[in-house]
């Protein structure tokens, strides 16, 4: 949009406007953030069984360290 | 979501034990609470019996701050408690463990404890962003605890600033010339008898009182931890309702109410590994940020020393004032720790920074996470050791 042709008080109502909505666009994002961490806490437990098996989590660990240290050796360039 | 055929499990057994009487399972927390108070003192009598007046030179190779500070994360590291190595401690203080030699110690405790949250951010792994937060909501808590230790001990080394610290609070908690601790006496005639009981058993069945004592010691650290892992499961069950309405409270509020959370939540499942390592999967999801869960884990900070308070009510003989004084310096480390770094713009920037950096490098190869747990927990403890046993230190 050109907004050299617009005059100056009409600029002034556009921000307003625009300021204004991104004030309830930030309000309305906060209000949807809390309601998500409101729900992500009701769902405790489930955080609470994956801090007791924690030890069982770690199963998809071992395969990737390993992939990182075969790469890791192949860079190192050889001695002969 | 990982283990949900479990979760349906988990809360049917949940919602049996609650149903079953939560009379039952109170009952047993207030019993191990008791046997946690044995223990330390089965600790601090065992040590007393077998160092006699040698508790000192017992521990002179820690009288080297920098080795005590390895000691105390080294051994939380391992057993991933820090409520059971400050209770230890604090039995050990009361068996004539000098408390200058326990500080450095305490502050150890702090960093090995964030062993478990980085562990359970490792079981992300696979999810690329959400590791990335869930690695970096763990490590903060690890880089706030460098930093408060980088902060603190050298000026504990110099001024001993902690140290006159808890002999100051320790002044409101007890009367007069008396080494007993004024409200709390109704606690030491109840742990007193079966510690006795332990000691003059084991004094007639051993060689010597040195054995008798080591024997003794090693009985308080055994029940130490398994009563700390026992409180720990039981109160996770009974208290995730409390947890819930705590943590429904802080959102939307500031950081301070964060931090009161953290406390509030780590003094109700008595664990600051199960607090911060529950913010863990909160953060990964994205429903937290990282400037969000972070007061929360200095909460936790604080909330921990409720345990070794606790611990330091039940123990009794001529060094039981400096039992009560390493709980408060512990306490007032913590609650110090939170109030300057946090407080601190610049300095409460520092583990942010180091946190999102470290994630991000770990979300591109993982084997800087590993080498992380690995350097800050285990190699670097024993390179400082070294360093400082070559120096004469």
């Amino acid at each position: 949009m050109d907004f050299k042709n617009v005059n100056i008080e009409e600029l002034r109502k556009k921000i307003s406007e625009l300021e204004e909505s991104l004030s309830e666009l930030k309000v309305q994002l906060k209000k949807q953030e809390e309601a998500a961490q409101h729900e992500a806490i009701d769902n405790l437990e489930e955080y609470l069984y994956q801090v007791d098996n924690k030890y069982e989590n770690l199963r998809e660990l071992w395969p990737r360290v390993v992939a990182e240290l075969k790469e890791l050796m192949s860079k190192i360039p050889s001695k002969k | 979501m990982i283990g949900s055929e479990n979760i349906a499990c988990d809360d049917s057994r949940i919602v049996e034990k609650v149903s079953g009487g939560n009379w039952r399972q109170w009952t047993s927390v207030a019993v191990l609470v008791y046997l946690l108070l044995v223990a330390v003192s089965l600790i601090g009598g065992g040590f007393k019996l077998a160092a006699g007046d040698q508790a000192r030179e017992l521990f002179a190779f820690a009288t080297n701050p920098i080795v005590a500070l390895v000691v105390g994360t080294v051994a939380t590291a391992l057993i991933q408690s820090s409520s059971t190595v400050t209770s230890i401690i604090v039995g050990l203080v009361a068996g004539g463990l000098p408390v200058e030699i326990a500080i450095p110690m305490v502050m150890g405790a702090n960093i090995g404890t964030t062993i478990t949250n980085t562990i359970v951010s490792l079981g992300h792994v696979k999810q690329g962003e959400e590791f990335k937060r869930a690695f970096a909501a763990a490590t903060i808590h690890d880089f706030f605890n460098l930093v408060s230790v980088v902060i603190f001990l050298p000026l504990e080394i110099m001024f001993g600033f902690l140290e006159k610290i808890g002999v100051y609070l320790s002044t409101f908690m007890h009367g007069g010339d008396s080494v007993s601790m004024s409200g709390f006496n109704f606690i030491k005639p109840l742990v007193k008898p079966p510690v006795n009981f332990v000691k003059d058993t084991l004094a007639s069945l051993s060689p010597s009182e040195m054995i008798a004592g080591i024997i003794m010691a090693i009985l308080g650290v055994v029940t130490i931890f398994v009563v700390i892992t026992l409180i720990g499961k039981l109160l996770k069950v009974l208290m995730v309702g409390k947890a819930k309405d705590i943590l429904h409270s802080a959102i939307g509020r500031g950081p301070i109410s964060g931090i009161l959370s953290g406390t509030g939540i780590t003094v109700l499942v008595q664990s600051s590994s199960t607090t911060t390592s529950l913010i863990v999967p909160l953060a990964g999801s994205g429903v937290f940020s990282l400037r969000q869960i972070y007061p929360f884990t200095l909460g936790s900070n604080i909330g921990t020393c409720i345990t070794a308070l606790l611990a330091a009510t039940a123990v009794s003989g001529p060094f039981a004032i400096f039992a009560l004084q390493i709980a408060l310096i512990h306490f007032a480390y913590n609650v110090i720790g939170v109030i300057v770094i946090y407080g601190i713009k610049p300095l409460r920037e520092i583990p942010i920074w180091a946190a999102q950096k470290l994630a991000e490098a770990a979300t591109k190869n993982i084997l800087y996470a590993i080498g992380y747990v690995v350097s800050v927990f285990f190699v670097l403890p024993g390179i400082l050791i070294a360093i400082s046993q070559t120096m004469g230190w």
